[in-house]
């Protein structure tokens, strides 16, 4: 039996433009734009070739617009192809920014259990020296 | 299922000796490379070409007989007169060895069949398939020792092969055909007179010469005992021993030619190196890039120099290995006496014939190439490269 | 390998009138075999309103074929060629690869082919015995999912895919389009059974055969897949297309020695079973096959073993009774044994 196998790439988009409030634009991305930036660039840089074989299994399974992140799904025979287009994406939509890719992973599931424990770390990476019971960063939480 | 755009695999011997140590084989080496359709020489710094090295080129002769029957080959009166006695080689001409059916015959006295999957089901002789192809085979060879003892008319084994290439089915080819003579008063056009007489027309050709001399030539430097580059001090004994012959298969070193020119410590050009620049000064091409030519940065290895008058010699024509080795020999008494620091002589293998060295199976996949180069030096070393394709057994 | 061949040179009313131009460049290039291809894209209806079935006057083989006068001038300057004919139909309902039998013009091509629009058909025409190639629409996605057990059913049959390549070098939208369905074809047949055409309209999209060999690469073929997909699969297309004109089912023999009556007369009167285990063993031995060297072939790869005829003998309810085996086969049998390289 053939089985179809994919690889995912999770990407962190980060937008390099003017316009930010916070730590992310307001307004976000979508995954139909990430799908055309990273399609064109496959375009440009392998050609007709490069879209023809992507045609098959090429994706975006999933956009989270609050953190920026992003699954890219490519055949496994292929996914080079879209793997050395990620790092040329400047621009997604009107948006100046550009893809960080953070893991590879074979399945979705596998690529979720690692985004969970990427945030852990981050979070708890950003949090840390800071007494989440002191009442003026509560303050600043709520406010 | 992914593309890799791979480079088909090629494999490439490299041999450091001296003519004059009591296991070097150049001489088997070139025997056993039966048949050669080109022989080029590179001689840097030097003027003229001595006479004598040239004319025993020229002197050669070979002849094309045409629709000459595989039953003639296998004649008692023909085997006898010509097979057993001097060398003779034969092959098969106009024939692709990766579509139709190709013959050979080689010294000692060996058919070889190479014949595609219907002719071999229709001839009924027995055969191996070939090596290159192991689940579905396309092509099938046959060998017939013509000097066996049994293989004389009125025992079976004759008697068969002579019904398959008869009634079964009767092949014909055309052949270039070259004998060597067991002495020397007999002629070389003793095989196609006697075809002759059968009623077969054969036509004689000459080897083609050109001789090219080329001014202010870039080559570069190469010690004989330094075949890595690396500038180690080498041994400068004539009775070198043998060093481990360095097969490596081209497809895994790869990238090779970039590896070789951003060497910065090097101090004299590697024999990989050396062997590019060869091959594209014999193509013709203009070593001269530079490091911001958009079209080719190939440019010959360091270091460099300046030859005022090189001498390159073609000769193309069906070129017996025993000429070959003559012409070794003169070329080792000139170096002996010449000032050029080495000199090349590189031999082309036909590539539709089915064998290389010795009865290795040769195969047509993306090219059939199979060629060796021996470079001389004055000192009576030598460097031995022997290259084949894809479809190919790795020379001995 | 085989001698290369062209299995697609589009003679139907659309394509021009520049055949002779074609065949000229495809010889030149060096092809050895070349076929005139009728293109009729729906020949056979039925119309159900009317309750009349109609079809559409497929012209004759021969005059789609090069003239003679032409193809001997041909000859003279390349050897070895020959010209063969072939007609490819889009089969859009189950009663057109009925009407594939019924015709008799048909009968005169040496190939047929079909394109197939839905899964269904897809593997109707895997399953069938008038059809040599299944051909696919470069030009637009393939409809449909290719599925493994249908590939296996056409492989076994010994039908090979067409994957045309003028569309590549046509159009970079068509390339983009062929690319995508030669990979979704290769994925699932693995590079078995490919057979690399032309289909062109114009000379210029022509490409000898090593180029079609690298191209077959860029679809996703290896390399030994790729030579092959351009000589020896071609003409494993023209051995399956003769045998499947001639013959109907297979026979096969194996000679085997004189037997003593007494033998013979002592196995008869034993039970069918036994009978069978007895011809089995007055089978030559291992020894005698010196005759039959090289004709070891398997079914399911187009040959067929000798230890596998001999298995057959030994079931009870095979086709391949030693009574039956100097008549046809019996009408179940449709498989065609043939000598495939």
């Amino acid at each position: 039996m053939v089985r179809l196998k994919n690889r995912y790439y999770l990407c962190e988009i980060i937008p390099t433009g003017e316009k930010k409030q916070g730590t992310h634009l307001v307004g976000g991305f979508t995954e139909r734009l990430v799908f055309k930036a990273v399609q064109k660039e496959v375009q440009d840089l392998h050609g007709d070739y490069g879209q023809g074989v992507l045609m098959g299994s090429f994706s975006v399974s999933y956009l989270n617009p609050d953190t920026n992140m992003v699954m890219i799904r490519a055949g496994r025979d292929y996914h080079r192809l879209v793997g050395s287009a990620l790092p040329l994406v400047k621009k997604i939509g009107h948006q100046e920014a550009f893809l960080r890719t953070i893991h590879l992973g074979g399945t979705i599931r596998s690529c979720q259990k690692f985004l969970i424990k990427h945030n852990k770390q981050f979070v708890k990476s950003a949090t840390e020296g800071v007494d989440v019971a002191d009442p003026e960063v509560k303050e600043q939480g709520n406010g | 299922m992914a593309v890799t755009f791979t480079c088909p695999a090629s494999k490439l011997v490299f041999e450091r000796s001296c003519f004059l140590h009591k296991n070097s084989r150049h001489v088997t080496n070139v025997l056993e490379h039966h048949f050669n359709y080109g022989v080029d020489i590179l001689i840097p710094d030097c003027d003229s070409i001595p006479l004598h090295l040239t004319s025993l080129m020229v002197n050669s002769r070979f002849f094309l007989t045409e629709r000459l029957p595989l039953a003639i080959l296998i004649d008692k009166e023909f085997v006898e007169a010509f097979v057993k006695k001097g060398k003779l080689y034969m092959l098969s001409y106009g024939t692709a060895i990766d579509r139709d059916n190709c013959v050979a015959i080689v010294p000692p006295g060996i058919l070889i069949l190479n014949l595609t999957k219907d002719t071999y089901q229709e001839l009924g002789l027995v055969g191996k398939p070939t090596v290159f192809q192991k689940k579905l085979p396309t092509k099938y060879v046959v060998e017939i020792n013509l000097t066996e003892e049994y293989f004389t008319p009125g025992k079976n084994y004759y008697e068969r092969v002579k019904w398959c290439l008869t009634d079964r089915l009767g092949l014909v080819f055309d052949f270039l055909v070259a004998w060597l003579p067991h002495e020397d008063q007999i002629s070389q056009s003793s095989v196609p007179a006697y075809l002759c007489n059968k009623g077969f027309r054969s036509r004689a050709f000459k080897v083609s010469e050109e001789i090219t001399f080329k001014k202010d030539v870039k080559y570069p430097v190469i010690d004989s005992n330094d075949f890595d580059g690396h500038g180690e001090g080498g041994n400068s004994d004539n009775d070198c021993p043998i060093t481990s012959s360095t097969k490596y298969d081209e497809q895994k070193k790869g990238g090779t030619k970039s590896d070789g020119q951003l060497k910065s410590g090097d101090f004299l050009c590697s024999y990989t190196e050396f062997w590019e620049w060869l091959g594209a000064f014999t193509c013709g091409l203009d070593c001269d890039g530079s490091p911001d030519d958009f079209l080719s940065t190939f440019s010959c290895p360091d270091p460099v120099s300046i030859s005022p008058s090189c001498c390159q010699c073609k000769y193309r024509g069906f070129i017996l290995p025993g000429t070959i080795n003559c012409l070794i020999e003169s070329l080792r008494d000139y170096m002996k006496s010449s000032t050029s620091p080495w000199a090349c002589v590189t031999v082309h293998g036909f590539t539709d014939s089915p064998v290389s060295w010795r009865r290795n199976e040769h195969g047509h996949h993306k090219g059939g190439e199979n060629l060796y180069t021996f470079v001389l030096f004055p000192s009576e070393d030598y460097w031995l490269y022997m290259a084949v394709g894809t479809h190919d057994i790795c020379p001995p | 390998m085989a001698h290369p061949c062209e299995l697609n040179i589009l003679c139907d009313k659309n394509s021009g009138n520049n055949v002779e131009d074609r065949v000229k460049m495809a010889l030149s290039l060096g092809y050895e075999v070349i076929v005139m291809n009728n293109f009729i894209p729906e020949f056979y209806t039925k119309k159900k309103k009317k309750g009349q079935e109609k079809t559409v006057p497929v012209p004759e083989a021969s005059e789609i074929k090069i003239p003679e006068h032409i193809w001997k001038e041909f000859k003279k300057r390349y050897k070895n060629i020959q010209q063969c004919t072939r007609f490819t139909t889009v089969i859009t309902d189950a009663a057109q690869m009925h009407g594939l039998t019924k015709q008799k013009e048909l009968k005169g091509y040496d190939i047929t082919a079909v394109q197939p629009t839905t899964e269904k058909l897809f593997h109707n025409c895997c399953t069938s015995d008038d059809v040599d190639i299944i051909t696919f629409d470069m030009t637009e996605k393939i409809p449909f999912k290719i599925k493994r057990p249908s590939i296996n059913k056409a492989l076994e049959m010994g039908i090979h895919f067409e994957l045309t390549y003028s569309p590549a070098i046509r159009d970079p939208t068509l390339r983009k389009h062929s690319i995508r369905n030669a990979i979704k074809i290769l994925t699932v047949c693995k590079g078995k059974n490919v057979v690399l055409s032309s289909g062109c309209e114009r000379a210029v999209e022509l490409r000898g055969p090593s180029d079609v060999a690298n191209l077959g690469i860029l679809f996703g073929l290896n390399e030994a897949q790729a030579k092959e997909a351009v000589s020896s699969r071609c003409r494993a297309v023209l051995l399956h297309a003769e045998a499947r004109k001639t013959i109907r089912g297979t026979a096969v023999m194996k000679v085997t020695p004189v037997v003593d009556i007494s033998q013979k007369l002592q196995s008869s009167t034993e039970s069918q079973k036994n009978s069978l285990q007895t011809t089995s063993e007055l089978m030559p031995d291992e020894s005698d096959k010196s005759d039959c060297n090289g004709l070891k072939e398997d079914r399911r790869t187009g040959n067929v073993s000798e230890s596998s005829f001999r298995k057959r003998l030994h079931e009870k309810d095979t086709d391949f009774q030693f009574e039956d085996t100097v008549s046809s086969v019996s009408k179940k049998s449709k498989t065609v044994n043939v000598v495939d390289s």
